[in-house]
């Protein structure tokens, strides 16, 4: 049983959880896109729109692991390309520190990532999103950390 | 190593009495019951006569200054640390406090003091030795974690320096303790968190943890925490802290030393020390112009590998 999860909520659980944070702007457009142009993704990850990866407070990504995430995706704009001109520089600057405090705690390398699709990159996205599902269903549920 | 300032250099009584002349309040550490000495707020000319400085001085004063404004204020280079970065946040006014910094040979673990000589222990520093009780001890076991990590003896900033230079060890001690594998690390910490009885004497220890409407423990909407103490929750609650001082946390000990149960937030604290450092070449406390690293960015140089 994890540490850092409600018991309940991760007890007897098969198949690990995956849930990604997408910028309103690029990144949930461009999963849109993949979906258009029937590129190939993997169903079991859960998309959480939000209005800029500048909005993700980092305690967003930390409860969404408490509550039980085995993996975390966060998405946003190109840097130079974000809606609001600047969120995703300051999303990077927090999204790179995070990565870092996450292992302290034996949440293994991998299980939390940051990247950057743009509403065109359907087929990015895709990519991404199969690599990094394979990634997480590799580390399996969550057991320490 | 060490920001060095110009300041004269004065015996504490002369600091003391130049500081109660301004302000009328100073903030320093005064013997207690037990001898050792604690925090304490002179008023008078008699009681800031009382004020001291030896190895029981651990207190960072800096917690204090804010609220008490015009004042002045003895501060330990670490302790000055926290008030330059109070003054980078526009927490803290330059004019308004009068800082007595001293050169610190160092304090001692009062935990570890109490643990082998019993409470009502009493510390001291005679010439350039550490005596418990009387008896001459070994000033390096006894040396508080936070000193042992420490390689600024000097004041960042003051308006008169108390003290004899001190040489700063060449390498600081990292904190250790955190295991190596992933599996052993979740055990750890849960090991460390399930300590915790939440009683927030680690925010309330902290010279930056100063919100002044409400803390986000206590805040209902958003509902980040309940007040169950299981590991999970008090995971959160740690998050909590380290996400809110990241980027300005100088390392002051003080969560640490608060911590009535012995959880090793010192990690922590050197987890966003060394995530500055590396990610930002920030180091907390140094500058009052500087800019905290998460409230700016740089679009050439931020750039990390991501998938």
């Amino acid at each position: 049983m994890p540490l850092i999860a409600d018991y309940k909520k991760t007890q007897a659980k098969e198949k690990p959880t995956i849930v990604a944070f997408l910028c309103n702007w690029c990144s949930y457009a461009g999963a849109d896109a993949a979906g258009t142009s029937r590129f190939k993704q993997p169903p079991d990850v859960r998309i959480i729109r939000v209005p800029c990866s500048g909005r993700l407070d980092w305690l967003i990504i930390a409860k969404t692991f408490k509550e039980g995430a085995d993996g975390v995706l966060v998405s946003g704009c190109h840097p130079g390309d974000c809606h609001y001109t600047e969120g995703n520089y300051y999303a990077r600057r927090k999204l790179e520190a995070l990565k870092r405090y996450l292992p302290l705690f034996g949440i293994e390398e991998g299980r939390f990532e940051y990247t950057w699709v743009s509403a065109s990159e359907g087929k990015r996205w895709a990519d991404v999103v199969t690599e990094f599902t394979e990634q997480i269903h590799k580390l399996g549920v969550r057991k320490a950390g | 190593m060490g920001t060095l300032v110009e300041a004269p250099v004065v015996t504490l009584a002369e600091a003391v009495n130049a500081g109660f002349e301004k302000f009328g309040l100073v903030l320093g550490w005064a013997p207690g019951r037990d001898g050792n000495l604690t925090p304490t707020f002179a008023r008078s000319a008699e009681q800031a006569s009382e004020l001291a400085f030896g190895p029981s001085a651990v207190y960072n004063l800096a917690r204090y200054v804010r609220d008490h404004t015009p004042c002045a204020v003895v501060a330990k280079p670490c302790d000055t640390r926290s008030l330059v970065q109070m003054m980078s946040e526009n927490m803290l006014d330059r004019d308004k406090v009068f800082v007595i910094g001293l050169r610190c040979p160092g304090v001692a673990d009062m935990k570890k003091v109490r643990e082998r000589y019993g409470w009502g222990a009493r510390v001291e520093q005679v010439g350039s030795e550490w005596r418990v009780n009387g008896e001459a001890v070994d000033k390096a076991d006894l040396l508080d974690a936070r000193c042992r990590a420490c390689v600024r003896r000097e004041p960042v900033i003051a308006d008169v320096i108390v003290g004899e230079p001190v040489t700063p060890p060449a390498e600081p001690e990292r904190a250790t303790g955190l295991p190596e594998s992933m599996a052993e690390r979740g055990a750890f910490w849960e090991a460390e968190f399930a300590k915790c009885i939440r009683c927030y004497a680690c925010r309330n220890a902290c010279p930056l943890c100063y919100c002044q409407d409400v803390c986000v423990a206590q805040s209902r909407q958003p509902h980040w925490l309940t007040d169950e103490a299981t590991p999970a929750e008090n995971w959160m609650w740690q998050m909590i802290r380290m996400a809110h001082l990241a980027g300005r946390c100088t390392q002051c000990g003080e969560c640490n030393r608060a911590c009535p149960v012995d959880i090793r937030l010192d990690l922590l604290t050197q987890e966003l020390a060394d995530t500055s450092r590396e990610l930002f070449n920030y180091e907390a406390g140094l500058d009052p112009e500087q800019k905290p690293p998460f409230l700016t960015y740089d679009k050439e140089r931020d750039e990390w590998p991501i998938i």
